[in-house]
């Protein structure tokens, strides 16, 4: 049974990963603000705990990362999906639709 | 697959720490710009956009930190910096630190110790020997005749003797006592003995050799012969007679028994000086019992097996006996049973406890100590807290410590276990030598120290990492916590530590008790043991005038108030005992009994009393009628209801009456044997022309140490042949028989000792603490007029009612335990009131000690200063 951070963590990663397969190459804020809009302002996001997942994501080879310049002028660090990345997507999406259809059929039951 | 690139990454991270600190404080400061500048765009100025920023992107510290956390092998660094930590920290307070290693060392080395113990006397096998458990001890080939007898016509074993003697090595006033044992040829090969160089001894051994060989013990020829190769070949004298040394045994190897020996020589070779039979092996029939032999199932043999063919070989006479035997033990037995001392092993397994109650104690007491630090450092935990440490960070954080504690103490702990074992050693010489460098020893001391220290710090840790950050700040003004926790530990310590001491006090009394009450005079007596046959004398008559030669001569010696002499033995020191038959009590059949020849002087001389009757005179002798004196217990057994003085015995072998002429006290021969065997005794006059005292008893005027040398002197002169000469105090033999009782009081002593000594300390800790809570209370007590007398009752309340609920529960588990260490003491109940009332007053004046300090302390409290105390 996955505990309640991994599940928390889980969903993170996922949206981070859909976010960058729609933006194509983002730095840190970027991708922060694209969850934040996607979910209609329902997610305040403590944009540090962003960070960590990066970080996890990248240990695990799905997104990649160069130095570049940000609009600011600043350096900044740039993330991009892997090939691996893409099928963790699939397979995630796949898990989670699944386990929605599951659950809706559940609170339909009579 | 992402497991093991995320495994690598981390290892990596490892070594590229600083620089992907700096990148992620780059990317982060951007991060914040971009906030800014969106804040800005939206309208703010830059100030509120600023700080709306740093809202919004949170804590950088934090996130810093988790992206850290991420990134390594967390808990390898994490340990690593706790460790730091915690080594920075004793070293600004060492004293504590070194309290607590020290306690856990005696604790986990008094373990260590009793483990060793324990396995030596019950686990291990015999050194040196090749699959022990195919080895079986037979019981009913106890001499020679009976061994030769079965030997050749067993199938189903190999077969070989031995027998231990004291023996000599050495001439002259070189020579020095040695345990020696002698044994058949096949003996070695049996017990698949390798000699370290040489060899051992081959089944066709020939006793016709002009020198018969000897193999020494490692020990000695480490000893003798600074482990000289070359000490192959040399001639030794041993006992008067000439050996070649032909091998040495393997280390630690001491055949069967526990106890260590010295040479092995060949039994056939030397029958004259390893039994008592005499010249021939084959002496006294086969009714003497001398010899123990031993067996190897031969291969695809079971126990069962063999034991039948065994039985079915044994002689008449051994049937006889066996079916005169109500219980008959097995005939055989491995020899992994037979050699197993019953009350060694239970006082070892007691040993052990006590051990064990000794570390229980001292981890009661590092877990007391850790949780008063722990409170100390209880703002310091909620101020971590709040800045974002989990608290399963602080849980790390306290067993890193405690893991650091352990490694110390696990190392000390060896040296406490060396210490305490080089100690039991010169009780019991068990299992060779001290191994203090044994592996095996090392991983059970880290194993014991790590499960002490991590179990001790578990609770203080858990109780640390609980504290609710926010009500940190109410703490200070809150009734001073009454920890529970700490109270019970207390308690159970304070029960423990009594029992250990009511331990000691029993074995104490045990010690006592074989020293008393035991029918003879310990101080004073001195014993000498001359074998004449070991001198080159051959004739009994020749024999018995020399042994009255040399009483007269030492009678002449200054302070010497009488000497007398006995045929018999007494205490294990040698000489052969008569076995008669009395024929009949008024004609009622009668059994076996030893009967000791002795002198007129014998029952002054050591101190024996005669209740009823008389004492032999020298009018007892060849013409007079035959006289005896049998002691209490046997009197009142063969005549329960009547007196004995006046009654007739009868023997084989003498049709006239021999009368009782006197009661004297039972004795106790052995305080090993339980009971009095019930002796008789019989004028040496009157005692036939076979009879050779082999004991001069000695009493003198002044302390033993100083007779001893004449004495000595005397009979070595008279007898320059004599290889050696055993003579010793009889308070030197009477401790050896309480050798095991002396064990138990030295080591519970010492365990009692270290146990009353933590439980003061874990005392003083808990009241020191506990006073320094309550400080502003005191103020508060003082100021409305308290008394220093007031405030000292308080602390010693609060003392009283932990040592008595701690007395409590010793007393009951004492109580508990009572039974089952009844066995091992001697002539003492366990339950024996004035050792628990001298142990209970022992407790009380530790736990006022204990108290003391902090009582005294909280009397001097200054109001003025405590009011204001924070």
């Amino acid at each position: 049974m996955p505990s309640k951070t991994d599940v928390l963590q889980g969903t993170l990663d996922l949206m981070v990963l859909k976010t960058l397969e729609m933006l194509g190459e983002m730095h840190g804020y970027g991708i922060a603000r694209r969850i934040e809009q996607v979910s209609q302002e329902v997610l305040q996001l403590n944009q540090g705990t962003l960070y960590p997942a990066l970080v996890r994501l990248e240990q695990r080879r799905w997104i990649k990362s160069r130095w570049g310049l940000s609009e600011t002028g600043r350096r900044a660090r740039f993330y991009s999906l892997t090939q691996a990345g893409r099928k963790q997507i699939e397979a995630e999406s796949e898990n989670w639709r699944r386990t929605a259809a599951v659950m809706a059929r559940f609170l339909e039951a009579q | 697959m992402s497991v093991f690139w995320t495994f690598l990454a981390r290892i990596r991270a490892i070594f590229l720490g600083s620089r992907l600190d700096r990148d992620l404080a780059d990317e982060l400061d951007s991060h914040l710009e971009m906030l800014i500048k969106d804040y800005q765009r939206a309208g703010m100025c830059l100030e509120d956009a600023t700080r709306a920023a740093r809202l919004r992107l949170g804590g950088i510290e934090q996130t810093k930190e988790e992206v850290r956390d991420e990134r390594r092998v967390p808990w390898i660094a994490n340990f690593f910096r706790d460790v730091h930590e915690a080594l920075r920290k004793w070293r600004r307070q060492p004293a504590v630190a070194a309290v607590t290693v020290l306690t856990l060392a005696v604790g986990v080395g008094a373990n260590i110790a009793m483990y060793d113990l324990v396995d030596a006397l019950m686990f291990r096998p015999p050194d040196g020997v090749h699959a022990p458990e195919r080895v079986v001890s037979v019981r009913n080939a106890v001499n020679y005749v009976r061994y030769l007898d079965i030997k050749d016509r067993a199938g189903t074993l190999d077969l070989a003797a031995y027998v231990r003697a004291t023996l000599s090595l050495g001439i002259g006033t070189d020579a020095a006592p040695i345990c020696a044992e002698c044994v058949t040829s096949s003996y070695f090969s049996l017990l698949g003995t390798q000699p370290v160089i040489g060899r051992t001894f081959r089944l066709d051994e020939n006793a016709e050799r002009r020198e018969p060989g000897v193999i020494l013990s490692y020990a000695l020829w480490q000893n003798q012969f600074g482990g000289d190769p070359r000490a192959l070949g040399r001639p030794t004298t041993i006992s008067g007679r000439q050996f070649s040394i032909i091998g040495v045994a393997p280390r630690g190897f001491r055949g069967l028994e526990p106890e260590s020996v010295d040479t092995w020589i060949l039994l056939p070779v030397a029958p004259e000086i390893c039994s008592f039979t005499g010249r021939s092996l084959l002496g006294s029939g086969g009714t003497s019992a001398w010899l123990r032999t031993i067996g190897r199932l031969r291969d695809g043999v079971a126990l069962p097996q063999a034991a039948a063919e065994i039985a079915a070989l044994a002689s008449p006479e051994a049937q006889f006996e066996r079916a005169l035997d109500h219980n008959p033990a097995p005939e055989l037995e491995p020899i992994q049973e037979s050699r197993r001392d019953s009350r060694a092993e239970g006082l070892a397994l007691w040993l052990a406890g006590g051990a064990l109650v000794v570390l229980i104690i001292a981890c009661a007491n590092v877990a007391g100590l850790s949780s008063i630090r722990a409170i100390d450092r209880r703002r310091e935990v909620a101020v971590r807290l709040q800045l974002g440490a989990s608290r399963a960070r602080i849980l790390a954080q306290h067993m890193a410590e405690h893991l650091m504690l352990s490694l110390f103490s696990g190392m000390a702990a060896v040296v406490v276990a060396g210490w305490i074992a080089m100690l039991l050693h010169t009780f019991f010489p068990y299992g060779g030598e001290v191994k203090l460098f044994d592996l095996r020893l090392f991983a059970i001391a880290s194993c014991l120290a790590l499960l002490s220290g991590v179990l001790s710090g578990m609770v203080p840790a858990l109780q640390a990492s609980r504290i609710d950050a926010t009500a940190l700040s109410r703490v200070v003004k809150a009734a001073h916590p009454r920890s529970g926790f700490r109270s019970v530990l207390l308690v159970l310590q304070v029960a423990l530590a009594l029992v250990l001491v009511i331990g000691a006090g029993l074995f104490v009394r045990s010690v006592q008790n074989t020293q008393s009450g035991l029918g003879y005079d310990l101080d004073r007596v001195i014993i000498a043991a001359v074998d004449l046959r070991k001198a080159g004398y051959r004739s009994e008559r020749e024999m018995r005038s020399v042994v009255d030669l040399l009483a007269d001569r030492v009678r002449r010696l200054p302070n010497i108030e009488s000497v007398s002499l006995s045929s018999g033995s007494l205490l294990g020191t040698g000489g052969s005992v008569r076995v008669r038959s009395i024929q009949g009590i008024d004609g009622k059949p009668g059994e076996f009994r030893p009967v000791t020849a002795v002198s007129p002087e014998y029952f002054a001389a050591l101190g024996t009393r005669i209740i009823r009757g008389r004492a032999f005179t020298n009018a007892d002798n060849g013409t007079s009628e035959r006289a005896m004196i049998v002691d209490d217990a046997l009197a009142r057994a063969m005549w329960p209801d009547e007196p004995a003085v006046g009654k007739c015995v009868f023997y084989y072998g003498a049709p006239t009456c021999t009368r009782i002429v006197g009661i004297s006290e039972s004795r106790r021969i052995s305080a090993n044997i339980p009971g009095f065997r019930g002796e008789s005794f019989i004028p040496l006059a009157q005692a036939g022309e076979e009879t050779v005292p082999q004991l001069i008893l000695i009493r003198s005027r002044t302390a033993v140490s100083k007779a001893l040398p004449g004495i000595a002197a005397v009979i070595r002169g008279a007898l320059p042949n004599l290889p050696f000469v055993d003579i010793r105090p009889l308070e030197e033999l009477a401790d050896a028989q309480a050798r095991s009782w002396r064990l138990g009081r030295t080591i519970f002593s010492l365990f009692g000792t270290v146990a009353l000594l933590l439980a003061s300390v874990g005392l003083y800790a808990v009241l020191a603490f506990s006073v320094r809570q309550r400080v502003p209370e005191i103020g508060v007590r003082i100021a409305l007029g308290a008394t220093p007398g007031d405030v000292l009752r308080l602390v010693f309340r609060h003392a009283l009612i932990l040592v008595a609920a701690g007395w409590f529960l010793g007393i009951g588990a004492a109580l508990i335990a009572s039974k089952y260490i009844e066995k091992l003491l001697f002539q003492v109940t366990p339950t024996d009131t004035r050792t628990f009332i001298s142990s209970s007053a022992i407790l009380l004046i530790t736990g006022i000690a204990g108290c003391l300090i902090p009582a005294v302390r909280a009397a001097r409290v200054d109001p003025v200063v405590a009011l204001r105390h924070e």
